[in-house]
């Protein structure tokens, strides 16, 4: 009886231990961040947020986002000391999307990775974007026109990523992998605002191009496409291309279907040569003219398809070899995996190895469906 | 804190005296001896956080770091 | 009072606890990207020895502990013996209880004391050590199918974020990274098994010694190295060997068609299962040592001290986050070196000598 009865005082004891009084969060004093962006400023940083204001109850809570910003010397100051103008908790775990603003993605990216990195609220699995043109907080306080908040909006985007084939998205594991990595340097996707009926929409286009952890320039939408397919990114876009056809050039409308991409390292006498083979499946939504049924037609179109991507491939290397001489392909990565040897030779000294790095280029383009119709639709009298 | 720790363990050592079936001398005085050095292990640490950690084989460990300069 | 284990459950016994609380850490890592080379030479270098723990445990069977060290050492160096042990077990649990609680502390309940996590765990402990290993043992057998369960599962989902090219070159640096990794993972955890062998007891046969701590092994080894082989495809050679917690961090990637996210929890939960035997296993040793030292047949009552002084100790010994990982990940620490590969040389030495005079006897 006395054993039963120390028990049952041990048990309730015991139960003072799981009520963890300690990390108790109260949810009403929770302030959900879905988006953040950082702006440069004398003084240090602005860090500014789109938090989740929630109102009403039950079936009706709504999401209203509204944008803070704090100033600090250091990202992870200003993070802290949002709690002031919030009156709440910032609670980052939901975080879908960080913007970092041109200036600031110029002068380094540490200043705010280090952060982004070592904070254990963040998850690795947030979009990073770099503004052109405008600031991040430009951005945030942006109207995009149907969804609830620019966060959502960009979020949405990236999810989309694969229909638009205009930009690279990259997480922050992604991008801060490419820092860390040898022989290949990151990328972001770059967020621009664009009036689109009075209104100015944030808008997901190109890629900014870094070099070590520092922003030297920027790809337009259609090098994106390019710099996307050799990155071996599923594309899934459509795209317009002058095509002549017995005599006649017109606009012909392709799809992506199925993109592969092999980049090979090829040694000759010790100079470096990069195989790139682009392997596209294309199918043609539209096109006036040509009659698809006929293989004379299709090889022809196949033929232009393939001198038009290769020529934008070439293009496309000259920027990043001369012009930014930074490896955002990532050949020295690849000369590294798979002639260690070679590498070890280039390695402190990729940087001007890369200018003279010569491609050889192959691209295979194949059309594989074209629409409903085989034939273009025929008008008569 | 300190008064608590040592409460703490006194009282665990009065339940676990009471509940034991069979208390030879000798288990108990070992018991007892051992919870009091606990008890004041406890102490020490919660008085003073920065207690050096005794390295007996500090000495060897140094002389071996002396030998292997490869730096570990 | 005599234990009885079955192989099947000294196995698992074995496996969990040299999973146990290994699993989160960045094991290897000065291999870098050829940290599964590491595996292998560790694995192969553990071996002998690991068959020379089992050998030694065969040595003392059909008899309780105190006994088996008696009958092999003599009276008084057994009793030495044991106090070296039970003081290098005591600091192993102590460790492994600042292992949990910081883990915890860094990745949910920051502002709870690291007392109060650890006196749960500790409450348990006891009550666990006060079982002995049979309970154990039993438990192991049970809980290993839901940690292998889990963690074949959770690599499953993740296969879609591996990137198998993050392990070329092969030996880029040499031989040398390769070794010290191998270095690392047989300091912590292969070769802490040692500690097993105070604390089994008696198994079916006597044979059952090889079978149990050699399969026991090899299944942990290689569950090891598949988990660190797949968090550094995961995370890329610079996020693995800077992370204090890279299958934590893996994991966290893990996205099912944006539905089944933020499984490093799974991993938490996994973790804290094996720390928990882990130090059970720990403070079983330190205890049936520490009763053998004092000349007692039965550790039981010494439990309670013993266990409770882990919660202090943890604080003693680590004094920061930066302190467990320099300990988990150490190449070797000089105390590591006596205890798992010196003394169980020399022991082993000693025992077949003795026994060999007295079958001449």
């Amino acid at each position: 009886m006395r054993r039963r009865l120390i028990q049952i005082l041990m048990l309730c004891l015991l139960a003072l231990f799981t009520t963890g009084c300690w990390d108790y969060t109260e949810l009403e004093l929770l302030d959900f961040v879905i988006g953040a962006g950082v702006d440069a400023d004398e003084a240090g940083i602005v860090l500014v947020t789109e938090m989740a204001k929630t109102t009403g109850v039950g079936q009706e809570t709504e999401f209203e986002p509204v944008v803070l910003s704090t100033k600090a010397r250091t990202l992870s100051g200003a993070a802290h000391s949002l709690s002031v103008p919030a009156g709440m908790e910032a609670f980052w775990p939901h975080t879908q999307v960080f913007l970092v603003s041109e200036e600031v993605a110029r002068e380094g990216m540490m200043a705010v990775l280090e952060h982004i990195l070592r904070a254990w609220d963040l998850r690795s699995t947030m979009n990073l974007f770099v503004t052109k043109g405008c600031t991040a907080e430009e951005v945030l306080k942006s109207k995009p026109p149907l969804a609830a908040g620019v966060s959502q909006h960009l979020s949405s985007t990236v999810r989309l990523g694969d229909m638009r084939a205009a930009f690279v998205p990259q997480q922050v594991w992604q991008f801060s992998g490419d820092l860390a990595a040898l022989g290949i340097a990151a990328t972001l996707p770059v967020v621009q605002l664009v009036h689109v009926t009075g209104n100015l929409v944030p808008v997901v286009r190109g890629a900014g191009v870094f070099k070590k952890d520092r922003l030297v320039g920027w790809l337009d939408a259609e090098q994106t496409q390019i710099f996307g397919l050799l990155k071996g990114e599923e594309q899934r876009g459509l795209f317009v291309m002058d095509t002549t056809v017995e005599g006649e050039t017109f606009p012909i409308t392709y799809e992506f279907v199925h993109n592969v991409v092999e980049i090979k390292p090829r040694i000759s006498d010790g100079n470096v040569r990069m195989q790139i083979k682009l392997e596209l499946k294309l199918g043609v939504v539209a096109a006036e003219k040509a009659n698809f049924l006929d293989r004379a037609v299709t090889n022809t179109v196949q033929e232009q398809l393939n001198r038009a991507f290769a020529r934008r491939i070439r293009e496309l290397l000259w920027l990043v070899q001369e012009e930014y001489n930074s490896d955002i392909i990532g050949f020295g990565q690849v000369l590294m995996r798979k002639e260690p040897k070679v590498w070890r030779s280039h390695a402190d000294d990729w940087d001007t190895h890369l200018r003279k790095l010569a491609a050889d280029i192959e691209v295979d383009c194949r059309i594989i469906f074209t629409g409903l119709r085989a034939e273009p639709f025929a008008v008569r009298n | 804190m300190a008064i608590l720790v040592i409460l703490g363990f006194a009282l665990v050592g009065t339940v676990e005296l009471v509940l034991s079936p069979r208390r030879p001398w000798k288990e108990v005085a070992a018991y007892l001896v051992l919870l009091a050095v606990a008890a004041a292990f406890s102490v020490m640490v919660t008085l003073n956080p920065d207690l050096p950690v005794p390295q007996p084989l500090g000495l060897l460990f140094d002389w071996l770091k002396e030998i292997w300069q490869g730096g570990l | 009072m005599k234990e009885h284990v079955p192989d099947r459950q000294g196995i698992a016994f074995v496996a969990l606890f040299i999973l146990g609380n290994s699993i989160i850490y960045g094991l290897a890592w000065r291999a870098g990207r050829d940290l599964w080379l590491s595996f292998l030479v560790a694995t192969g270098l553990s071996f002998p020895l690991i068959l020379l723990y089992s050998r030694l445990h065969s040595l003392m069977h059909g008899q309780v502990f105190s006994e088996g060290m008696e009958s092999l050492f003599g009276k008084w160096p057994s009793r030495i013996i044991a106090l070296l042990y039970s003081g290098y077990a005591w600091r192993l649990g102590s460790y492994v209880v600042s292992d949990v609680t910081n883990f915890i502390q860094a990745v949910s309940l920051r502002d709870t004391p690291q007392f109060a996590t650890a006196l749960g765990f500790v409450l348990l402990v006891l009550w666990a050590v006060k079982e002995g290993a049979e309970t154990l043992a039993r438990w192991s057998s049970v809980m290993i199918v839901v940690v292998g369960f889990v963690l074949v599962f959770t690599l499953l989902l993740a296969t879609g974020q591996v990137d198998l090219d993050e392990f070329l070159p092969v030996m880029y640096d040499g031989f040398g990274p390769v070794l010290l990794g191998a270095l690392q993972i047989m300091d912590f955890p292969f070769l802490e098994t040692i500690l097993v062998v105070g604390s089994i007891g008696a198994l079916s046969r006597q044979k059952a010694s090889y079978t149990v701590f050699l399969t026991g092994f090899v299944l942990a080894a290689f569950f090891l190295m598949l988990v660190a082989s797949f968090s550094l495809a995961v995370l890329g050679t610079e996020k693995y060997t800077t992370s204090y917690y890279p299958i934590f961090m893996a994991t966290a990637r893990i996205d099912v068609a944006e539905f089944l996210t933020r499984l490093e929890l799974v991993v938490g939960v996994i973790f804290a299962l094996g720390g928990f035997l882990k130090m059970a296993v720990c403070l079983l040793a330190a205890c049936k040592g520490l009763a053998h030292t004092l000349g007692f047949s039965d550790y039981r009552f010494l439990a309670t001290p013993l266990v409770l002084s882990v919660i202090p100790g943890a604080r003693w010994l680590v004094k920061s986050s930066m302190e467990i990982e320099r300990s988990a990940t150490k190449v070797f620490g000089i105390s590591d070196v006596l205890f798992q590969v010196v003394l169980p040389i020399c022991l082993w030495i000693v025992a077949e000598i003795r026994i060999s005079r007295h079958s001449e006897d």
